[in-house]
């Protein structure tokens, strides 16, 4: 179908489905190029729905980097809802770009953004909407190049038979290179796998279909390049200067309210402080911070283009940008006469984050979040959760009496050496902050799934069995005046670490669930675990072996030939102290770790303290 | 200082909906660095009043919007700068200062003007067609349902409701024709355009191949006895 015709048909399905300013693409700041006079045209796909998918940084940061090229036009294409999806499949509509409405097909890149397991499934059902061949093996010369990106890509393998390029790290670091290598290709002339070849020469740039894993009694043993033009190791991306680095301003701004419905500021990347179950902690190192100066002229900029009337201070830990203090009173005073809001999401529990958190309410205190991860020192200890639980209750009293009225509190279940113990002196810790005064105490825990290139990357997953004796604890006990519990599905979380862990073999398993009919998988009411056993099933692969076993601490991981930074050694002893109960020191503060991002990456990190002069 | 303004809702924006137009609204406010004045409490909302709210996929050429501002701002400049910071599809067609104290565009509007688009299920003359609206409006009540949402169905008689409705064009091969209807809106009565349509499906030959697409809002008034104002010519207490 023909970019009109996609246009007119549209015209006439739109009035009849949910939402259809999702699909419109003509928002505020929304690029439009003339396509067909374009070099190269890049289509962004996030394989969720538009109000999660427009929430996105990385994208936005891709989306207007590429479009100020000369030739480059980037557009978006979001994972369509249900209703336009059925009307698309009955009319033959095929999966079209928001801005120009172009068949995706007719790209010359298509980039996915892999943010979450559960959402593997919407990109074979995006590929099947553009006409597609699904795997790479079966895409030639004229069909896009399909390419990976996004924080899964440290463990890519369950679902890279449906990609040709995967990007390992940063991609905005990647981006100019790229461009430039497909623009030589394009000229050179050469076939699909000349320009692949081409691509892998590029640092961070992994092309699956190089490597060849092995097993060996049902078990992954390694991965290896097939030939001796690629590296055996991937190195990620990282951009070294924040400060250089593009950064948008002129976002588009929705004509409907999205999940992060706000200006993005990002103030830095990286996170020190070594929790042991956070794979954002490890693989966005080494730590970046942006210097006030820069972010005060990205802020009055981005609120001049978009009009927004909340921007929010981005980061992994926002209170452990070197100069908050000043930056948010700053930023505060810049923004008030303006009635613009600032948020602080990511705080830490302590009253120094408590009083940031005040600066930016000055007015409407609603709701304040902290994530204590565990019920008891020990188990915090495990974690290298550095946080007390008298840091907790004194940071609660102060916040209920500088005027907060809610309060949630964040936990894990599963985590590894977790006991009765521990998940009592959660409850215990909930009723203490809710005892504090009259306001409402609202506990949320979430599931533990270990993650890739983290010290927890060897544990098992807890048993579903056994997590249901936890919820089903949790919910008679969390329980009282002010006090309300919500959890997350263990089925779901299931799934999450045996794609979070996986290997090749699960690219089948994959498929099967979505020919079965699985998609919107992290949606909960979509979200059918039945079809994801019978897609195990009928692949012969055990979906209990993925997910309940320690992993071999000798053995290589299907994710080793990815270089994050963080050295396997590091990880090792991490996980040996967790298990010691034993807690590691924030480098920021004490002595280096050795973790050895610095060296594997070949860069520096950057404190806004230390780099003033520049 | 209060300034009305009279946009359009073009076919590039008729899917936003009436809260979000007005988030669009204040963020072009802020970007033109407009200084609009903001509501106490805890939530700041910037002071733009809105009048009947528009049903999703419906456009207008003619909705009105009160803007409060903190201070005086010249009228001129008001115009050039909110209307270089409207999205395509909102178009500022004019703008006037009005006194501080005049009613709210809710309180004053009763009256609303549509287009209909309408597909006719057989081939009908001109006359034929003016023959049915004449039919139509004939008739001392025209009980139609309308469903409520988390509450049972009402019964009600549009017709008080209809003050106008009459042929404006029928196209070439005569399946389709344009329908113009003076309908009473706001909280003494209010008659969705839709719903006049579904009372003419139900009694005449017009398809039920019909959207909210097909309907274009052309005019609100204040209308008293047999006068018709527009928001403009009330504009002083």
């Amino acid at each position: 179908m023909k970019r009109q015709e996609i246009i007119k048909t549209l015209e006439e399905i739109l009035p009849e489905v949910s939402k259809p300013t999702r699909y419109l693409g003509n928002e505020l700041n929304a690029v439009h190029k003339d396509f067909d006079k374009q070099n190269l045209t890049f289509a962004l796909a996030f394989p969720d729905r538009y109000e999660v998918g427009m929430s996105h940084l990385g994208i936005k940061i891709l989306y207007h980097l590429l479009n100020q090229q000369e030739g480059v036009v980037a557009e978006r294409v979001y994972a369509p809802w249900l209703d336009l999806e059925k009307k698309m499949r009955e009319l033959q509509l095929p999966l079209f770009s928001l801005e120009s409405k172009t068949p995706v097909a007719e790209f010359d890149i298509i980039g996915f953004t892999l943010q979450y397991e559960m959402s593997y499934t919407n990109i074979i059902n995006m590929l099947d909407l553009a006409g597609l061949p699904l795997e790479s093996a079966n895409r030639n010369s004229d069909d896009p190049l399909v390419i990976a990106g996004g924080p899964c890509t440290v463990n890519p393998e369950p679902i890279v038979d449906f990609f040709d390029v995967v990007v390992i790290g940063e991609a905005e670091d990647l981006a100019e290179d790229l461009v430039a290598e497909y623009l030589a290709h394009q000229k050179s002339g050469g076939d699909r796998k000349e320009l692949l070849r081409s691509l892998a020469k590029l640092p961070g740039v992994y092309v699956p279909s190089f490597y060849e894993a092995d097993y060996q009694a049902g078990s992954f043993k390694d991965i290896r390049a097939q030939d001796d033009n690629c590296s055996a190791k991937i190195t990620k991306r990282v951009v070294e200067d924040l400060n250089a680095a593009y950064y948008p301003t002129q976002m588009i701004v929705p004509y409907m309210e999205i999940v992060h419905d706000r200006i993005p500021l990002e103030i830095a990347r990286g996170c020190t402080r070594g929790c042991r179950f956070c794979q954002a902690g490890m693989i966005y190192r080494p730590v970046r911070e942006r210097s006030q100066a820069r972010l005060e002229q990205l802020a009055e900029r981005s609120i001049k283009e978009t009009g927004y009337e909340e921007l929010s201070l981005v980061s992994l830990s926002s209170s452990d940008y070197s100069q908050i203090e000043l930056l948010v009173e700053q930023l505060v005073s810049d923004c008030a006469d303006l009635k613009v809001g600032i948020s602080l999401p990511s705080l830490r529990t302590d009253t120094f984050s408590l009083n940031l958190a005040d600066q930016v309410q000055q007015v409407r205190k609603s709701s304040l979040t902290f994530a204590p991860e565990a019920g008891t020192q020990r188990l915090r200890d495990v974690i290298n959760k550095g946080v007390t639980e008298e840091d907790l209750l004194t940071t609660a009293q102060a916040a209920y009496d500088s005027g907060w009225q809610r309060i949630k509190l964040y936990f894990m279940i599963g985590l590894p050496t977790e006991t009765e113990a521990d998940l009592a002196g959660m409850v215990d810790l909930a009723k203490k902050v809710a005892a504090i005064g009259k306001w409402k105490v609202k506990v949320s825990t979430s599931i533990f799934v270990p993650k890739p290139h983290t010290p927890f990357q060897w544990s098992s997953f807890v048993g579903l069995a056994e997590i249901e004796e936890k919820l089903s604890y949790l919910k008679k006990n969390l329980r009282g005046k002010g006090l309300s519990y919500d959890w997350h599905e263990p089925d779901l979380s299931l799934l999450e670490a045996a794609f979070a862990r996986g290997d090749r073999r699960l690219n089948q398993v994959l498929k099967r669930a979505w020919q079965l009919g699985a998609k919107f998988d992290s949606w909960l009411e979509h979200f059918n675990f039945d079809l994801w056993k019978q897609a195990f099933e009928e692949s012969g692969l055990d979906l209990a072996d993925y997910v309940y076993r320690d992993f071999d601490l000798e053995a290589k991981l299907p994710w080793e030939h990815l270089e994050v930074g963080v050295s396997r050694d590091y990880l090792l002893a991490e996980y040996r102290r967790a298990l010691a109960e034993e807690t590691t020191d924030d480098c920021r503060f004490a002595e280096c770790n050795g973790c050895g991002v610095l060296t594997n990456i070949d860069i520096e990190s950057c404190l806004v303290g230390d780099s003033n002069e520049d | 200082m209060k300034i009305r303004v009279k946009l359009t809702k073009g076919e590039q924006v008729k899917f936003i909906s009436h809260l979000d137009l007005l988030k669009v609204l204040s963020r072009a406010v802020r970007r033109a660095e407009i200084p609009i004045e903001f509501s106490q409490g805890y939530n700041p909302r910037p002071a733009i009043a809105a009048g009947p709210a528009l049903a999703v996929g419906i456009t207008s050429c003619s909705e009105y919007f009160d803007f409060e501002l903190a201070t005086e701002y010249p009228l001129a400049e008001f115009k050039a700068d909110l209307g270089a910071e409207l999205p395509a599809g909102i178009d500022l067609i004019a703008a006037q200062e009005i006194e501080i104290s005049v009613k709210s565009l809710m309180a004053q509007i009763n009256a609303a003007r549509y287009e209909l688009d309408l597909q006719l299920e057989i081939e009908l003359k001109a006359a034929e067609v003016e023959e049915i609206l004449a039919d139509f409006l004939a008739n001392s009540e025209v009980i139609i349902t309308r469903k409520r949402r988390n509450k049972s169905d009402r019964q009600l008689d549009l017709r008080p409701l209809v003050f106008e409705l009459q042929l404006l064009e029928t196209a070439a091969n005569s399946k389709q024709v344009l329908l113009e209807a003076l309908i009473q809106t706001g909280s003494s009565g209010n008659l969705r355009p839709q719903e006049l349509v579904r009372a003419l499906q139900k009694s005449y030959p017009i398809s039920e191949d019909f959207s909210l697409t097909d309907i274009k809002r052309t005019g609100l008034y204040i209308k008293e006895a047999d006068k018709l104002l527009t928001p403009f010519e009330v504009i002083s207490k």
